[in-house]
């Protein structure tokens, strides 16, 4: 958004390359849902379009899209000397915040801890070791945090959150 | 005058304690949204659509609606006193607001994105409170066929008008429409594109969708750079609103152009994003002190909030007499809508009187609701981003996950909004509309009952398409407008007036 601002940090990306790569994850995208369609009949059946014509050519137009997007990428004069799309240090930037997020989806899902546990220790992690913030500080603010959606969604709104055996040994169900 | 009456009937619904207070509560959250670099407006109302699920219909969108217009405002105080952009739509406003505020201009230039805001909603109202009934009426004589070619056409405009590269919003409408598609399907009952999946036989939800693509795939890009919020500080006294107030009418025709341009890009699916772009280039153009833009002219607040809040109000017009909402989060409110099991389009007027003219009298409510507090509260929600960033974003985070999670209690659902936060970055970054794949997983399965209806009442023929004029001109429009980047190289000049600007402005 804010050009200026960019960190001069050496290229990772350029922004033909991520054109090409998004283009080509389209592309993927749209092949696949022509494949899932053809389990269905694609064609005119007596009474108009069977079940698997609309996502066959909706597939289509994703196909159809991304290579027209792709040969943009290519030829395009315009990407040639675009700013580089993502920089070592952004890269670095995101894969901190990203890390830690799919530690909670894997806490909270995979290890089926619930969402509580979950972002409990999504924020321990993330104020501790990004944040830099002093133990009690994010204790205070991670255990705050916890206990005030419990509140919200359990108790006042009655939309009851995944929970783990915590809960259950703590008795909150 | 009958218009007038069910009005008069809107206000007595909208202007009840209960809903003035709800007004109240959605408007405080969407400034909050709307302030939050990360939370916009889709999803600020995604996130609270599963808690309207045992309201009312009428309460529940008015709740929503204040929700949206309390994050317009919000969107608006951040570009000025932070020249962070809380919402894409007020991108515009940086331009000159935040020079007005470095110039120590602050109030001023809050008391003008305001006001002006104010006046282009209001406007927007007015004209939905006259096209309402008459949009109606008209859409009543709509079968089929003409429903699918008004789906059809809205998609071509975002293709020939949108701004981005034609093939980006086609991947990105069609991706939609494929997502729309999975699961079971509504005529035939057989299950599409599941992959032996069992989590997607129910589908894929927008709500995870948008949550996804608007908020993580948002907070990825904003974690790029290092946050650094170097704000002005304002507090807004009651003397300098009341001095902006006297001088806002010497700038009337800014105000109604870009009102104008709003409306119009409002009730296309342009959105108020374009909208906001259009206005400041043409204010750009047309003013008298065009060499003061980009240093803090007032006009150059003024244009792209007016354009923006009137293209947000009237968005709800196509939704409302159509069923085709206007703009992304019109998109979402309209998946509300048929989630309490209401069915967009010319059938509510009749059906849903009370809903209809309860929801259009509470934008008049509402919008003045918003401008009071907003003007009071400006101190108060600029201090928030004054908080690191290492606490606000992961708090965002959860926000967004728990809210994954009460769309439909499915784990599954969270991992989906991961990878929709991905998406919606790579997007972001190689600019690829979002708002076509949000509209098209929103109308992507009445699209398809629609055209395979005709289909079937036209015997598999796609003459039906062009069976009568009606049908007709709006399939023969759309098409131009789908073929219309590659007819406006034919006739280079008359294009790149408007098409080079808005380019130009966003850097």
């Amino acid at each position: 958004m804010e050009h200026q601002d960019l960190p001069a940090g050496r290229a990772l990306v350029t922004r033909r390359a991520l054109e090409v790569i998004v283009a080509l994850l389209a592309l993927a995208f749209g092949v696949s849902i022509i494949l899932g369609a053809l389990e269905y009949h694609v064609g005119w059946g007596e009474r108009g379009p069977e079940p698997g014509y609309f996502p066959f050519w909706m597939g289509m137009i994703v196909v159809i899209g991304s290579i027209g997007a792709l040969f943009q990428a290519v030829l395009s004069p315009r990407f040639a000397d675009a700013p580089t799309a993502i920089t070592a240090d952004q890269a670095r930037r995101i894969t901190a915040f990203l890390m830690p997020m799919l530690g909670f989806l894997v806490v909270a899902l995979l290890f089926k801890m619930g969402l509580y546990v979950g972002m409990l220790a999504y924020m321990l992690t993330v104020m501790l070791w990004q944040g830099r913030y002093r133990l009690p500080a994010t204790l205070a603010f991670s255990f705050g945090t916890v206990i005030f959606f419990y509140f919200v969604f359990e108790r006042w709104l009655h939309v009851p959150l995944l929970k783990g055996p915590l809960e259950a040994w703590l008795g909150l169900h | 005058m009958d218009n007038f009456n069910d009005l008069m009937h809107g206000f007595q619904v909208a202007l009840t304690g209960y809903h003035i207070m709800l007004m109240v509560a959605g408007v405080l959250f969407g400034i909050l949204v709307g302030v939050l670099p990360g939370l916009g407006a889709p999803n600020g109302v995604t996130l609270l659509i599963p808690l309207t699920f045992s309201m009312d219909p009428v309460s529940a969108i008015i709740l929503l609606a204040s929700m949206y217009w309390g994050a317009l405002f919000g969107g608006s105080t951040t570009s000025i006193l932070f020249n962070i952009p809380g919402e894409p739509s007020s991108v515009a406003t940086t331009f000159d607001g935040h020079p007005m505020a470095k110039q120590g201009r602050a109030t001023e230039a809050l008391s003008y994105a305001f006001l002006s805001a104010a006046f282009g909603a209001l406007f927007g109202v007015v004209v939905i409170t006259l096209l309402a009934g008459p949009a109606a009426t008209f859409a009543h004589k709509f079968s089929s066929p003409e429903y699918f070619a008004v789906y059809f056409l809205a998609f071509c405009c975002f293709v020939g008008l949108g701004g981005a590269s034609p093939f980006k919003t086609l991947v990105s409408a069609g991706m939609g429409f494929s997502l729309a598609a999975v699961g079971m399907d509504t005529i035939s009952g057989s299950l599409r594109l599941t992959y032996g999946l069992p989590e997607l036989v129910k589908g894929v939800s927008f709500l995870v969708a948008v949550i996804g693509l608007f908020g993580i795939g948002e907070l990825i890009a904003t974690m790029e750079d290092r946050l650094e919020f170097r704000g002005v500080r304002a507090r807004v006294s009651p003397r300098d609103v009341f001095k902006t107030m006297a001088a806002l009418p010497s700038y009337w025709v800014a105000l109604i152009r870009s009102s104008l341009v709003g409306c119009w890009m409002g009730i296309t699916p342009g959105g108020p994003t374009a909208a906001s772009f259009m206005s400041y280039g043409l204010a750009r153009r047309f003013s008298p002190r065009a060499d003061n833009f980009g240093k803090g002219e007032p006009e150059g607040v003024i244009s792209p909030e007016a354009a923006d809040h009137s293209a947000g109000t009237s968005a709800m017009l196509p939704m409302l007499a159509l069923g085709i909402p206007g703009s992304a989060t019109a998109a979402v409110m309209m998946g509300g809508l048929m989630i309490w099991g209401l069915h967009p389009g010319p059938m509510l007027f009749v059906d849903q009187k009370s809903f209809v003219w309860g929801l259009i009298a509470s934008m008049y409510v509402a919008n003045v609701v918003a401008v009071l507090i907003v003007l009071f509260t400006v101190p108060l929600f600029a201090a928030i981003l004054r908080i690191p960033f290492a606490i606000i974003a992961p708090l965002i985070v959860v926000v967004c996950f728990v809210g994954a999670w009460t769309v439909s209690s499915s784990p599954f659902d969270l991992w989906l909004a991961f990878v929709f936060g991905l998406i919606g970055y790579l997007f972001k970054k190689t600019d690829y509309p979002i708002a076509p794949l949000v509209l098209a997983m929103v109308i992507g399965d009445k699209a398809e009952d629609a055209f395979r209806q005709s289909m079937i009442i036209h015997s598999g023929s796609l003459g039906a398409f062009w069976s009568n004029w009606l049908c007709g001109t709006l399939m023969t429009l759309a098409l131009v407008l789908l073929f219309w980047p590659l007819l406006s190289r034919l006739v280079p000049h008359r294009s790149k007036a408007i098409a080079g600007d808005a380019p130009r402005a966003r850097e």
